[in-house]
């Protein structure tokens, strides 16, 4: 749900007008009881994202040769995540993280599922509950991402007794097909 | 206004306490449910379009490597055509989405007792005569995502998804893999991760992970590579995975080796550090010391142990079924398999580097 322009002309009107009457009604505030604030429904808005995330596009960290990934000059070297599952134990990591992942048009805003909403059946009139939607991008790219998969005796491969086994390597690049709204909200405990 | 709330947070803040691992067990929060509405997922290595996708780092058995190119990985609504005609899908029910939720262990208990337990879940499976068929036609009822269906406005729950690759293996001609599952439902799945009290000699995440895959049509076919002559395709119609890794008796343990913990075999190292362990702990540890008695009919003084034993031979959800209505090859029928009850007693699997 992006916000549309008129939508925003008109958030900002009543803005406006609401800051004129509060302006004059200040003198006469009164506070409102729970049951009568339970009753205010806000103005569903929301907004739109777009932008890039990029890891370690130039440069990287020190010591990536001792992994085998070549950093030298003009090769670029990832960043690394690491974790360890057992006390004692070895790493599970996610290495030589690299790349971009551009995107736009991501959405964020709250919606009201009613009956009216297609495609769940009978589900949305039962439901009848606000929920946080997350619109997917309408263009999702990645442009030289990759990872590599491994397991490693040690958190950094400058340690003493550094061993890595890597598992595999994901090269993505190019625009992504990915549409859809993320539905999130609360279960009944 | 701000003196006034910030005087009531210090006071708060100097009673504040940790809480123990037993007391977070009892936190019995709101989990979130996520419902992915309207949705479809593909990618795919196609150099025409700047589009890359590939795996590399793997070797074959010369040493030489492998590189896997992925044409095509895709997830869609049914009636996707093997992703040549992608359709949405609805992943989760409103009333019975994936979620992400603290259990309290009490509830799972054996080694989760008392302790908070993490759970990644998708729909729960419901009575048998309350759900929908979870293979089109089946006995077993219990599934809850839907079929489309425009008359009821049901966009539906059940996915096609599908995988298609060119494998180079070494100097060898390219082959193209192909693998495509059709209205699946994943409905009863579930990761559930507990850790260690601070008295287990043992200190390492555990957990227990339930897989269910159903599909009527499963196939997998291998090409030559840009080639439509596909030789041989392995059809598995109706197929059903019920797959149990983990309980809470013999939870499953990952990790890798770390320095000093070589796995040994006659004196010799067989796996170093840096590679992956996956464990089930053994049933005959799950209640060790205690044997079952002698006579073994639980009537002497250790009942418990017996009964122990009787439930955890007797609890169909400690088993494991693979089941598949119709196995074609080739477009020959070659009748029903079945793979029901299996019983995980022991699992220990290592890496090891062949460098």
């Amino acid at each position: 749900m992006a916000i549309q322009g008129d939508g925003v002309r008109d958030v900002v009107l009543a803005a406006l007008v609401a800051f004129g009457l509060a302006a004059n009604a200040a003198a006469e505030m009164e506070s409102m009881s729970d049951q009568d604030l339970s009753g205010v429904s806000g103005q569903y808005g929301g907004m739109s994202l777009s932008g890039d995330v990029t890891f370690n596009e130039s440069g990287g960290p020190l010591k990536g040769e001792a992994v085998g990934f070549d950093c030298g000059e003009g090769e670029r070297c990832g960043a690394r995540v690491a974790a360890q599952l057992n006390q004692g134990g070895g790493w599970i990591v996610l290495d030589d993280l690299q790349g971009t992942f551009e995107f736009m048009g991501l959405t964020l805003a709250t919606r009201l599922i009613t009956g009216e909403d297609t495609g769940f059946g009978s589900d949305a009139a039962d439901f009848n509950r606000e929920v946080i939607e997350i619109g997917l991008p309408d263009t999702a790219r990645f442009t030289d991402f990759s990872y590599t998969m491994a397991t490693s005796s040690t958190a950094r491969p400058g340690d003493s007794d550094f061993r890595q086994v890597d598992r595999l390597n994901v090269d993505i690049g190019g625009d992504v097909t990915m549409d859809g709204n993320a539905l999130i909200f609360p279960t009944e405990p | 206004m701000l003196f006034l709330s910030g005087v009531p947070a210090a006071v708060w803040a100097s009673g504040m306490e940790p809480m123990s691992n037993r007391e977070m067990a009892d936190v019995r929060g709101q989990g979130v449910g996520i419902v992915m509405e309207d949705f479809r997922f593909a990618h795919g290595h196609d150099p025409d379009n700047d589009q890359t996708f590939r795996l590399s780092g793997i070797t074959n058995k010369a040493g030489e490597d492998v590189e896997v190119l992925v044409d095509q990985l895709y997830i869609g609504g049914s009636g996707s055509e093997r992703g040549e005609n992608l359709q949405t899908v609805n992943l989760g029910r409103l009333t019975n989405p994936f979620g992400i939720d603290l259990l309290d262990g009490d509830g799972i208990g054996g080694d989760a007792a008392g302790k908070a337990v993490f759970e990644y879940a998708a729909p729960e499976k419901v009575a048998q005569d309350q759900g929908v068929a979870c293979l089109p036609g089946g006995t077993d009822t219990g599934c809850v995502s839907r079929a489309p269906n425009p008359e009821q406005d049901i966009r539906g729950e059940r996915m096609d998804l599908g995988f298609q690759a060119t494998v180079q293996s070494g100097s060898a001609p390219a082959k193209s893999v192909n693998i495509h599952a059709e209205k699946a439902v994943v409905d009863g799945s579930y990761i559930q991760l507990w850790g260690a009290t601070s008295d287990d000699s043992r200190q390492q995440l555990r957990g227990r992970i339930q897989t269910n895959f159903y599909t009527p049509s499963l196939t997998v076919s291998a090409c030559e590579q840009g080639g439509t002559s596909c030789n041989t395709e392995i059809a598995f119609n109706d197929f059903m995975m019920e797959l149990a890794l983990g309980n809470e008796h013999q939870p499953l343990f990952m990790g890798v080796l770390g320095v000093g913990q070589e796995v040994m075999t006659d004196g010799e190292v067989v796996a170093g550090p840096g590679n992956f362990r996956l464990e089930l702990k053994a049933i005959n540890d799950a209640r060790s010391p205690d044997p079952i008695n002698e006579a073994g009919d639980g009537s002497s003084d250790d009942n418990a142990t017996y009964d122990f034993y009787s439930d955890y031979y007797s609890d169909d959800e400690y088993r494991s079924d693979i089941e598949v209505g119709s196995l074609e090859v080739g477009g020959q029928e070659m009748g029903a398999t079945r793979m029901k009850g299996m019983l995980f007693q022991k699992l220990d699997v290592t890496t090891r580097s062949l460098d």
